[in-house]
């Protein structure tokens, strides 16, 4: 028997589905975790493309009695015939009032740009099958669903019909949307007394329509998350707001002021797969060659992200400031070509993450104190590292009009950059990931345990650190913990609602690195391990009574950020020689 | 549930949502800091809203930004409140939660096959 195998508790980036992360010990699903969001979030995928998680946008996408869905002359019978995957959740669509089009309907919201939506629609019957787009008009696809074929297009929608057997056909239509919220059709056209069958809505961005992806609420999906390579990590992060409206879409329209700058047409792949667009010098007088978006009023530590590449021009400057003032000196001018920042006169925290095929994202912080009544991101196109600085500002002379692309821009108030968040014409709050198990006192050593967590750090806010792994209970305010500490250093903590018990503290980690945790516990004996080394030891305290899980946060309501790849419970001490083997990278 | 709501200032805000226990105290080891209270999901502090951005030369402000009247926060809880005259139904919302709708529906008008087609 190994090690894992003694564990009462053992959670990876695994099995999932909405609201649930699966445990792997134990596997009848006493020790299943609750996974709590209520937004939808952004993970980065198994191909290394940014994606909408879940990237169906569409609701309850194969419940078509769901309340999120509205009926046009239709009514519904659900689960009556055998769906695609094999499930009894095919629903009949049945003709009601009148003829001639008869659908299910729901309002979505998306940037605008190709969208696709598709269904699954099988003859009952009528005769064709409809799949419809509405972004300011309508845009109608009809499929026959006796021969599988497509039967009709409006001006602007690209069709096609897909065999998914046993009479099923996936109905796909594509629009170049030009509205932040679509409303949507599923259905058959019918006449009187007659219906159709249809399963599996799906409506995403872009000109493919994906695998199917079946969705519920989309709110309390788990991320796995690939930025740490071919193996997923489950990522956890805190509330989050994008301040920066229209956050992929840089149009003077969207509020986008260009200065000897103008933007380029979509031509190049971005970091989701779809279209960035790039910022083109259109002077080669030493000026600004940049633009500029304006917020509402900042105040404390705010970090700025934009993914960048490259193009004619291989440096991006970034900077932000406030009330116009000329009192910020913070432009941060990046190296796109080598991947490194080539100008930091100010001494700003700023990094560049490589996101591959030639694409960076670009992470500037800065604190706007008691703040001012509105604030600016600038982004230049600086055209060369020897660029002259003007107080604040970003000069250069290029000898001819060059180009950067870019995509995805992002200010939140904190220290760190988390994922990427999406806006259209409001910003976009993502909320903190909660992963809890609740009731578990059967899983968690009461009088003598071991917690391990295998993660890669993340940031954290000044004042709380970062949680890892913990147990507590709300009644006594009883906490055990393994935490990434304001100080950079990880700590192995128990706290029986009053004071601390053990308090084992040592190291200096840094943001990307991955680390092995392990805290023993036992009434005066007491030993924290990382990545194979122990730490140090306690020989004085007690074990307070804990019932509930928690990865990313605890009873005392901080929610921070990491990537968790393993989490387990033992309901004994180990020994040293097992924490030693346990932590070992 | 989601909230959104305009208060005088962010002083009257903080005490209206601490009154109704969505921002609470939390104590840990003689250290204390806010926290959500049972059953909130997200407390968004807004803050003033932009109705009209500055016009600018360079960086110098031509005209000064105007912006919406009070001080604006987004709620999401589970729980049910009261919010009386704080509460407001924006029609082009400035703030959204992630996989939230941000702005009204459509009206539904659908416009079928006909014969012709």
């Amino acid at each position: 028997m190994s090690l894992l195998d003694t564990a009462s508790l053992i959670v990876t980036p695994n099995g999932y589905k909405e609201g649930k992360l699966y445990s792997v010990i134990p596997s009848d699903g006493s020790g299943d975790l609750s996974v709590t969001r209520a937004t939808t979030a952004t993970r980065i995928n198994s191909a290394s493309l940014v994606e909408l998680v879940p990237y169906n946008v569409i609701r309850y996408s194969q419940e078509f009695d769901n309340a999120s869905w509205s009926y046009y002359q239709a009514t519904i019978t659900p689960n009556v015939i055998t769906a695609p995957d094999g499930t009894m959740t095919g629903d009949r669509l049945n003709q009601a009032t009148g003829t001639g089009g008869n659908v299910v309907y729901s309002n979505e919201t998306l940037s605008t740009g190709n969208i696709t939506l598709s269904a699954y629609l099988k003859l009952g019957t009528g005769s064709f099958g409809a799949v419809s787009l509405y972004d300011g008009s309508w845009k109608n696809g009809y499929f026959n669903l006796t021969t599988g074929a497509v039967h009709y297009t409006d001006p602007g929608v690209t069709a096609s019909i897909q065999d998914a057997g046993n009479g099923w056909w996936r109905c796909i239509i594509t629009i170049n949307s030009v509205s932040n919220s679509v409303t949507t059709n599923v259905g058959h056209v019918l006449n009187t007394g007659e219906f159709g069958y249809i399963w599996g809505a799906q409506l995403v961005e872009g000109s493919t329509a994906k695998d199917y992806q079946k969705t519920e609420t989309r709110l309390n999906i788990p991320r796995l998350d690939y930025s740490n390579g071919t193996c997923p990590s489950l990522l956890v992060e805190p509330q989050r707001t994008n301040a920066v409206t229209y956050s992929e879409f840089f149009s003077t329209a969207n509020g986008y002021n260009y200065q000897n700058a103008s933007q380029s047409g979509s031509s190049i792949v971005s970091p989701s797969g779809l279209l960035a667009y790039g910022i083109t010098s259109t002077t080669s007088a030493n000026d600004f060659h940049r633009y500029y978006k304006t917020l509402g009023g900042r105040s404390g530590v705010n970090t700025t992200t934009i993914f960048a590449k490259k193009g004619t021009s291989r440096y991006l400057g970034l900077g932000v400031n406030q009330n116009g003032s000329t009192g910020n000196n913070n432009v941060v001018v990046f190296d796109l070509q080598d991947g490194v920042i080539a100008s930091n006169t100010y001494g700003v925290t700023a990094s560049i993450e490589n996101f591959g095929n030639d694409w960076y994202r670009l992470v500037h912080t800065f604190d706007y104190g008691t703040g001012g009544t509105y604030a600016d991101i600038c982004v230049h196109n600086t055209g060369t590292s020897t660029y002259t600085i003007n107080a604040f500002q970003t000069f250069d002379s290029p000898s001819s009009p060059t180009t950067i692309y870019v995509w995805g821009l992002q200010m939140e108030v904190g220290s760190y950059a988390t994922s990427y968040i999406p806006t259209t014409s409001a910003s976009v709050t993502r909320n903190a990931d909660l992963v809890t198990k609740t009731s578990a006192t059967a899983l968690i050593g009461q009088t003598e345990g071991t917690l391990f967590v295998d993660a890669y750090i993340t940031g954290k806010d000044s004042s709380n650190g970062s949680i890892l792994f913990a147990t507590d209970k709300v009644s006594s305010g009883a906490l055990i913990r393994i935490i990434y500490t304001s100080t950079n250093a990880l700590r192995f903590d128990v706290f029986d609602g009053s004071s601390f018990q053990c308090l084992i503290s040592a190291g200096a980690y840094n943001v990307g690195d991955r680390v092995k945790v392990a805290g023993g516990y036992k009434n005066n004996d007491f030993v924290m391990y990382v990545n194979g080394t122990q730490i140090g030891t306690d020989t004085s305290g007690s074990v307070p009574a804990t019932d509930t899980a928690n990865i990313n946060t605890s009873i005392y309501g901080d929610t921070n950020g990491s990537f968790v790849n393993a989490a387990a419970l033992w309901k004994t001490r180990l020994t040293n020689t097992q924490l030693a083997q346990l932590t070992t990278i | 549930m989601i909230y959104k709501l305009t208060y005088t200032d962010k002083e009257q805000a903080l005490a209206d949502l601490k009154a109704k226990g969505i921002l609470v105290e939390v104590e840990f080891n003689e250290e204390k800091h806010e926290a959500f209270g049972s059953g909130v999901q997200a407390v968004v502090e807004i803050g003033l809203i932009m109705l009209t951005p500055p016009v600018m030369e360079g960086m110098e402000v031509i005209e000064e930004p105007i912006y919406a009247d009070g001080y604006h926060y987004d709620i999401m809880s589970d729980n049910t409140y009261d919010f009386g005259a704080n509460l407001v139904e924006p029609k082009n919302p400035k703030h959204a939660f992630a996989g939230h709708s941000v702005k009204e529906e459509f009206p539904y008008e659908p416009q079928f096959l006909t014969d012709e087609n």
